[in-house]
């Protein structure tokens, strides 16, 4: 796809999967790169980030031997997440006005 | 997979422990759960363990001085910026993106550092005659003092008046040296989120998209 996601979208998707299910590292990159291009080295700045905010929580659980950290969407981070969702349908509605050009005819 | 991990850790020596042991305990559990093995495969995965540093490091410097900001002196704030522009040129060097991109970011970056080079060689130049001029009516002030007492009085107060007036512009020029610095910082911060975040960043998705 040649249009690339800004970062509060980027947001938005990880926090929409997390309110689904908890995800560790690497299934939540495989379940982004299902629907969308994200490399692999993007998605630790933005879980940082996100933990930062307080929108995520983690928590380890041992598998096979070892741990995997899971992160879990906060009550912060699904406020935010309906805050992106309706940034989103505003500026997907003038988009979709603009690119079938409509709209904006005073006359 | 622990000789990638490894390489990648002794580059991340500005970062807290904390944090460090954070982030490769978040690519070690990556790759365990894409079963890579081998060095190559992490490299093709991730990319190299220095671009992958650069790529975290930047990310946190940037941030860093986001932080710093608010609530921190124009030193402090000099400083970080000066290592942000060094992070910041370091991802950009080992990041891989079109040559017509590469080109205005190093023309940018050359007119950017002409323009600072030239800042700040005018202002040293400056500073550098008005203190010569200074000593040298301080040396005719005590050469004539035999002669005429008046002369040398006039010479030497004229001498002292300079330089208590560059001690006077002396943090102004500090102000000015450090706007250039944090001035800088934001162009190049600039320059990295308009290249590096959305040309690598998030173009990504190379080889799960098209094998999996």
């Amino acid at each position: 796809m040649a249009i690339q996601i800004s970062s509060e979208l980027l947001d938005g998707c990880v926090l929409a999967c997390l309110k689904t299910q908890d995800y560790y590292g690497y299934a939540l990159t495989q379940r982004l790169q299902a629907s969308i291009s994200v490399s692999e080295s993007t998605l630790y700045p933005v879980l940082r980030r996100l933990k930062k905010n307080g929108w995520v929580t983690t928590y380890d659980q041992a598998y096979q031997g070892r741990n995997r950290r899971y992160y879990q969407i906060t009550t912060t981070g699904e406020a935010q997440l309906t805050t992106i969702q309706k940034d989103w349908a505003t500026y997907n509605q003038a988009i979709n006005t603009l690119l079938q050009g409509q709209g904006g005819a005073l006359a | 997979m622990n000789n990638y991990l490894d390489k990648f850790n002794a580059l991340l020596v500005q970062l807290k422990d904390t944090e460090r042991e954070e982030v490769v305990e978040f690519y070690r559990e990556y790759l365990l759960d894409a079963q890579i093995q081998e060095y190559d495969e992490c490299v093709a995965e991730l990319g190299t363990p220095k671009q992958l540093a650069r790529k975290v490091l930047a990310d946190y410097s940037i941030k860093f001085n986001e932080d710093l900001n608010g609530n921190t002196s124009k030193t402090q704030q000099s400083r970080a910026g000066i290592r942000t522009i060094w992070w910041v040129v370091l991802a950009l060097i080992s990041t891989p993106i079109t040559i017509p991109a590469l080109l205005v970011i190093a023309l940018a970056l050359v007119v950017i550092a002409a323009l600072a080079f030239a800042a700040v060689a005018t202002v040293a130049a400056l500073i550098f005659a008005a203190t010569m001029l200074a000593i040298s009516m301080l040396v005719a002030g005590v050469g004539v003092i035999g002669q005429s007492v008046w002369v040398a009085c006039f010479y030497i107060g004229a001498g002292l008046t300079v330089l208590g007036g560059e001690l006077l512009v002396a943090p102004i020029v500090i102000w000015f040296v450090n706007l250039i610095i944090q001035g800088i910082s934001i162009l190049v911060q600039r320059l990295y989120h308009r290249f590096v975040k959305k040309n690598r960043a998030e173009r990504g998705g190379r080889h799960h998209a098209k094998n999996r």
